[in-house]
Order: structure tokens, then C-alpha cells, then sequence
């Protein structure tokens, strides 16, 4: 898992860590930063994969890409504390007790398709024991010691390579992080999407419900509650029932509804996902990608609630937090909805709040809300995380009006 | 660190806001509890809520607003915001002290309506408390931009409105932002100065 996150000059963001858990939910007004964090990741993701790193790559990771002078921080002027303008992006994330540092420079900072220049350094348990063996090497004259030091140095070295390799753990937790920001249109299966290959505006949702194994489809059919009218899904693997009339040549998904409440003989009661509510696709999307083992064990989704009842927001939180522990999920979210919050346990130490907020500065500075142990604040009473925001307690609402 | 503002006008609000950010306070750490973010629009005319007995009703009772503000781990504050000039036509009984030939008398009422905050809050919360006290009213605050002793002035509203020419209120409290802005201020108002050395006393040293 991810366990921290230094973000230094990306955006908004001055400099700023954040302590993560297994599911984490960031709240805040309106162009507080939110989406700046996870796109640090996906920054930070993107140097690490890409052997030349430029706009479209940033683009096709869902990172908004602006001229780099702007996708540095630009508050400096006002910050008595730091006055300096820095072209540098610094993104450092600690991976199971392993940091791996990330620092970017744009070739050329006027131009917005400029490529990034970039060095990234692991440092490891394997770095540290290297260094402190050199020392010991260049100070020990025993030459039996220093040839077993010599030694432990190759192999030391030769751990470092594997580093390297796909199997990393800083590797396998970072090269699928996605930012998903859903959309209808795309969830049916309509219109032309860019990012189609990783299907970060819910393009793919067939192909990911289709690739479902027969256990990991029961589970998600297990959640059939959420929605009053569903009875089944059908993916129609070979396109087959577009030539029947069950929809129009507009979509490409090939995912259709059964309705229990409509006739079923004759198949009555199917139609296709152009005809679904909006609702049950997102649901189907957040479930599949909590629940398949295709998919990344570390994503993003911002602004889960789109579409969403405010009870079944809270509902579907607190079965997303259930299943993030049950298939090693790390997920970082971002929400408006004040129903989310209501699915969060925040007394597990797993599943945490943040507040992300503008300084006088106009720095995002980011804040884990804890409440204090049940005994201190109960007082016989209890509030829900979501009064507690909309009255205002929480913070993260707009301070103006 | 937090600080929350019980206050008996949204304008208070936004005056005491402005103070706590000149003493150092992050405009991000401070949240208006009462008046603001309790009502909707529905309910926006709710005679008590943003009033003097809004205040007393916040600490009386089961205080819901102390509880929920005070469930969160770290350093919270409330600041209590409350003006003198109506307290004697409350539904209780008060004395304010002798005010003609009383060099104490601002200061003996600012203490005798915080020892009454704290009857009404049971002596709870007291470490986390701030107390905002205007003696007469926020706008003593805002007039001793143009003149000394504010406190001592009978009808603040009414001068602040003579002495404002082509200035507004919001580019007073405006000018209270900073510390540079709001230091003529306090050499001016008794209340207003020990309301501030109450903040200071936090020592807050934010980044």
C-alpha cells in the first residue's frame, strides 16, 4: 500500500503530505485542490512508466494540462515564507517502508506540449545497506572482511537491479493508477472517448463486467439490492442482440438489463445499457473495480456520488470500504455528497477523511479529520458525518457565503 | 488547530473572522458555527437565531453546537461572541457595574458577561473558550478606527453611520485583516484589545 504521499510545487500544491489509509476520502469546497492530489499520483505514475513523458501522456492519464509554468505552483508572489519561483515537480510516495522520489522538469516551460525531463531515485532498505557497506569497505583493512564485504556489496547491488524490475513493490503498487471520473455517456457505451484504453470515463464497463470470473460475477450480483428494479445483467459477448432491435447502432456496450418488475417471457424485459438509469451503471462500475482482480489494486475516482441517491451514496461506501479490505484495494476518492461520509467508519485506522483546503496563500493544504475515542464525544448523542458537514463543523465548505 | 465562531450576527462573524486571521490564524482554520450554516432557507427567518438569546441558546441546554464542534481530535476553539449594549432587556436578571466614574467598567463587564457564558455552559469547555465581548456592540469595534474609548460611546451604530463617509463597513472590517491594519484599532477599545490578547495567548505560530 501506499503510505504516504509528498507532493512539492504540482499545481496548488506548495508542499504537502498526506498519511494514507486503505480508503481515502477527500472533501473540500469547490477548486480547493482535490483533484490536484490524485493527479500528482498520476504525475508521479506516468514519470515512472513513461520513458518520455509529454502532454499527451499527462492527457491520457486524466492530468489537465496547462502551459508547465502553470503546472507548477504559482502562488509564490503572495507566500512571504517562500518567495522563489521553482520549475521543479518534486512527488515522493512511501510504498511499504521503500520511498520512491520523482522530480520533473519541462523542457521547455512556455510551451504546454512540452516533454518532462525527469529523475527518479528508489530509496530502499537495499540503498541505505549499499551505502553504509561502502563505508565499511573503504574504512577496513582486513582483507578477509573486506573481500566478505566485497561480497555482500554484489549482492547488495544485484537486489538493487531487481528494483528495477515489474516485480518491484514500488512498480506493481503505482503502474495501474488511474484517475476514473465517470460518465454516463460513456458507461453506455455512446460516443468517442480518448482514453478509451484504460476506460477512465467508464467506457470499458462491459469488457470489465465480461472478464469477471463466475465468483467475482455472484458477488457483484450480490448487490442486485441497491437497485429496486434490477433482476440480472447479460453481456452479449457476440453483439448479438443489437440485430434483434434491442438497441439502437448507437452504443457499443454490449450490456443489457433484465427488469424484474417487466414481463420475462420472450425476453420482455431486456433492454440495453443506452436504456439503463444512470445510477446502476456507476454502481456497476465502482463494484466491478472493487471486486475484479483485473483491475488496479490503486485508482482513484473523483467524484464518486455523480448520479447517485444520497442513500445509497452511504451505502455503497460502506460496502466499497468492505471490499477494498476483502480484494487489497487502496482507494483514494473525491466527493461533493455529504452521504458519502456516512459509510465511512472513521475509528478505522484503514478508512480516513481528509479535509483539503486554500491557505491565505491559496496553498491546498490537506488535513485528516479524525473524531476523538467514543467514550469522550458520545455525551449520549451521535451525528452523522454528514450533519456534521453541512451545519458546517467539518470545515470544508466555502467560507464566503 | 480550529476555531469556530459562535456570534450573534453573520457581520460579527465576519469581524471576528478578520480578527483571528490579523493574530495569525489560517483563514482555513476558522469556521462560523452560529449564526451561519444552521438554517436553510426555509427556516432563515427564525426570529432567534441570530440574536443574543441565539448565543445563550447555544450554551444552554444540551449544546449541540459545543458538542459536534468539540467531537474532533486536536486543538479546537470556540470564540463566544456577545454584545453588552441589550443585556439588561434580556429575559434575566443582570446588573451591569457603574459605568460613570469606573475606570474598571469595561473590564468588570467583560468579565461579569464571560462569568455568565460560562453559567450558562455549566463551566464546561472553559479551557477552548474565546471570548469575543463587545461591550455596547461590534460596531465600538469598527468605530474606534475614528476615535479613543469606543466603549464608552452610547450609541456605536449610529456614530460608525455619521463617521463613515466614503467608506463602507466591509472596508472597515476589511482594514482589520492584518495585524498592521488592526493595531490603531485596539489602542482604542478596551474590549476589542483584551479580546485580541486572548487569541495572542495561544501562541500560534502557523506556517
Amino acid at each position: 500500500m501506499v503510505e504516504e504521499i509528498n507532493i512539492k510545487n504540482f499545481k496548488s500544491i506548495a508542499n504537502d503530505t498526506i498519511s494514507l489509509g486503505r480508503v481515502n476520502v477527500f472533501i473540500g469546497e469547490n477548486g480547493c485542490g482535490k483533484s490536484n492530489i490524485l493527479e500528482a499520483i498520476a504525475f508521479a505514475n506516468a514519470l515512472k512508466k513513461y520513458s518520455v513523458v509529454d502532454a499527451d501522456i499527462l492527457y491520457n492519464n486524466n492530468i489537465r494540462v496547462t502551459k508547465p509554468t502553470l503546472m507548477v505552483n504559482q502562488f509564490h508572489e503572495k507566500d512571504k515564507n517562500n518567495k522563489k519561483e521553482n520549475h521543479t515537480i518534486d512527488i515522493s510516495l512511501k510504498i511499504d517502508n521503500e520511498t520512491i522520489y520523482c522530480v520533473a522538469t519541462a523542457e521547455n516551460k512556455n510551451d504546454i506540449e512540452s516533454n518532462w525531463s525527469k529523475n527518479l531515485k528508489i530509496s530502499s532498505k537495499n540503498n541505505v545497506l549499499l551505502e553504509k557497506l561502502k563505508e565499511e569497505y573503504t574504512q577496513t583493512n582486513n582483507p578477509e572482511v573486506t573481500k566478505q564485504i566485497g561480497e555482500n556489496i554484489l549482492e547488495i547491488i544485484k537486489n538493487i537491479e531487481e528494483e528495477k524490475d515489474e516485480n518491484h513493490i514500488v512498480t506493481k503498487n503505482l503502474k495501474d493508477f488511474a484517475i476514473y471520473t465517470l460518465n454516463t455517456q460513456a458507461l453506455r457505451g455512446i460516443g468517442h472517448f480518448s482514453h478509451s484504453q484504460k476506460g477512465l470515463f467508464g467506457e470499458n464497463l462491459d469488457t470489465m463486467m465480461a472478464n469477471l470470473s463466475k465468483k467475482e460475477t455472484e458477488k457483484l450480483k450480490s448487490y442486485s439490492y441497491f437497485i429496486e428494479w434490477f433482476e440480472d445483467f447479460v453481456i452479449d459477448t457476440k453483439d448479438e442482440l443489437k440485430t434483434k432491435g434491442y438497441k439502437l447502432n448507437h452504443s457499443k456496450s454490449l450490456l443489457y438489463f433484465k427488469d424484474k418488475f417487466m414481463p420475462k417471457k420472450t425476453l420482455a424485459n431486456l433492454f440495453s445499457s443506452e436504456n439503463a438509469n444512470e445510477g446502476i451503471l456507476h454502481i456497476l462500475f465502482y463494484l466491478t473495480m472493487m471486486i475484479s482482480t483485473k483491475t488496479p489494486n490503486f485508482f482513484a475516482i473523483d467524484n464518486i456520488e455523480t448520479s447517485l441517491n444520497p442513500h445509497l451514496c452511504s451505502e455503497l461506501m460502506k460496502e466499497m470500504c468492505k471490499l477494498a479490505k476483502e480484494n487489497d484495494k487502496q482507494i483514494l476518492i473525491t466527493t461533493h455528497n455529504p452521504a458519502i461520509l456516512d459509510g465511512l467508519n472513521l475509528f478505522d485506522d484503514e478508512i480516513r477523511l481528509f479535509e483539503v483546503k486554500r491557505n491565505e496563500y491559496g496553498h491546498t493544504k490537506t488535513k485528516r479529520i479524525k473524531l476523538k475515542p467514543n467514550e469522550e464525544n458520545s455525551f449520549g448523542e451521535k451525528y452523522k458525518l454528514s450533519e456534521l458537514w453541512t451545519r458546517g463543523f467539518l470545515g470544508a465548505i466555502s467560507n464566503k457565503f | 488547530m480550529r476555531i469556530g465562531i459562535i456570534a450573534e450576527g453573520t457581520q460579527d462573524q465576519k469581524v471576528i473572522r478578520n480578527i483571528l486571521r490579523a493574530c495569525n490564524i489560517d483563514n482555513s482554520d476558522i469556521i462560523d458555527i452560529k449564526p451561519s450554516n444552521q438554517t436553510d432557507e426555509t427556516d432563515k427567518n427564525n426570529p432567534t437565531i441570530g440574536t443574543f438569546q441565539g448565543v445563550k441558546n447555544a450554551c444552554e441546554g444540551k449544546r449541540p453546537n459545543f458538542k459536534k464542534f468539540f467531537i474532533f481530535e486536536g486543538e479546537n476553539f470556540m470564540v463566544i461572541h456577545l454584545d453588552t449594549a441589550e443585556i439588561e432587556q434580556q429575559n434575566f436578571i443582570f446588573q451591569k457595574p457603574t459605568k460613570t466614574n469606573n475606570p474598571d467598567y469595561c473590564a468588570k463587564l467583560r468579565q461579569d458577561i464571560i462569568t455568565l457564558i460560562n453559567t450558562w455552559l455549566e463551566n464546561n469547555y472553559v479551557d477552548n473558550l474565546l471570548y469575543a465581548i463587545a461591550i455596547e456592540e461590534t460596531e465600538a469595534w469598527l468605530l474606534a478606527k475614528f476615535e479613543n474609548n469606543t466603549e464608552d460611546s452610547a450609541n456605536p451604530k449610529a456614530k460608525l453611520e455619521y463617521k463613515m463617509k466614503s467608506i463602507t463597513k466591509a472596508d472597515i472590517i476589511d482594514e482589520m485583516r492584518k495585524m498592521k491594519g488592526l493595531k490603531p484599532f485596539l489602542a482604542n477599545n478596551e474590549s476589542l484589545k483584551a479580546f485580541v490578547e486572548s487569541i495572542q495567548k495561544l501562541n500560534i505560530n502557523q506556517s
